[in-house]
């Protein structure tokens, strides 16, 4: 692909390319990490499901009962 | 957003050769049936991702765009069959461009300048597939029902992941829901016994340390007195 050296110039410049879910997922992160007792829990649940990618129950619920063995 | 200048369309679907000047306007396409209205649009959408809905949708039995794309008299020369278009994307201060993509390299566009923040614009088209709604899919929002109206439009969207966390955390949340009347018994029957133990009236901080300090206090001195006769040699068992 003729661009695909800017195409990775672009992911390093760290592009803002967006789908709708993840508009949305970040926006209800956000609202979430605005109560205080849920801050951590947002922000948990913002790595496994953005940048990890997972959507799996256990994933999930170690997101939000980290302390839950 | 990306407004298009121009189109350049070259054996591709019903269109043999077009050439359109739309100046970053908006325009309507209106002719008789089979003129290549449809194919328009579907060139647009080809040009931004590389497929085109209209071939892949339900009922289509999986069309490909190398076999389809091309104008059936092209239809072994997928080299021939391209889409050219002149862009403005206002994001980036009406900066132009142009996306070339052709039926055989369909996954591989050129686009000029090759800039970073250019293939990012044409990227996030590329995510956005909300863009192209044939008059087929209309029909069909139009026609649906409610419930399966609301599938469409999160298909269209691409929403499945917030359905996949919406599933996730309803489930969760029963599971929660299922458990927490368990839970609540046992902690109303911890505190009741813990009352009972304490004898204190109520459990509040203050009633607690009010009940365990002497408690405390007394224990320290038999655990001085306990201590003090095992050094002289009097057993433990003696005070049991």
């Amino acid at each position: 692909m003729e661009t695909s050296s800017t195409q990775t110039d672009a992911e390093e410049c760290g592009a803002n390319i967006t789908t709708v879910s993840e508009n949305i997922l970040k926006q209800f992160f956000d609202e979430l990490a605005k109560d205080e007792s849920l801050s951590e829990i947002a922000l948990n649940l913002r790595k496994t499901v953005l940048d990890d990618g997972v959507f799996a129950e256990p994933a999930i619920r170690a997101a939000m009962f980290p302390d839950a063995s | 957003m990306i407004r298009i200048e121009k189109i350049h369309i070259h054996e591709f679907r019903g269109i043999r050769e077009l050439k359109l000047d739309l100046r970053g306007q908006n325009f309507a396409a209106c002719g008789p049936n089979g003129t290549g209205k449809s194919g328009i649009v579907d060139a647009i959408e080809f040009a931004l991702t590389g497929s085109i809905s209209r071939l892949s949708g339900s009922g289509t039995g999986g069309l490909s765009v190398k076999a389809h794309g091309p104008h059936v008299d092209s239809r072994d020369k997928p080299e021939a069959a391209f889409v050219t278009l002149d862009v403005i994307i206002p994001a980036l201060g009406d900066k132009k461009a142009t996306i070339h993509r052709t039926v055989k390299a369909a996954g591989s566009p050129k686009i000029t300048p090759p800039d970073a923040d250019v293939v990012a614009a044409f990227n996030s088209a590329n995510l956005h597939p909300e863009f192209v709604l044939s008059r087929r899919e209309l029909i069909r929002y139009v026609l649906s029902e409610p419930g399966q109206r609301a599938k469409e439009v999160q298909a269209l969207l691409r929403l499945d992941d917030i359905e996949k966390l919406r599933v996730v955390l309803q489930k969760i949340a029963n599971a929660c829901s299922k458990e927490l009347p368990g839970f609540e018994r046992a902690e109303a029957d911890a505190n009741k016994n813990l009352l009972t133990a304490l004898d204190a009236p109520q459990l509040t901080k203050m009633a607690v340390l009010d009940a365990v300090n002497p408690r405390r206090k007394t224990l320290a001195l038999l655990w001085q007195i306990l201590g003090r006769n095992v050094a002289q040699g009097i057993p433990e068992s003696t005070f049991q």
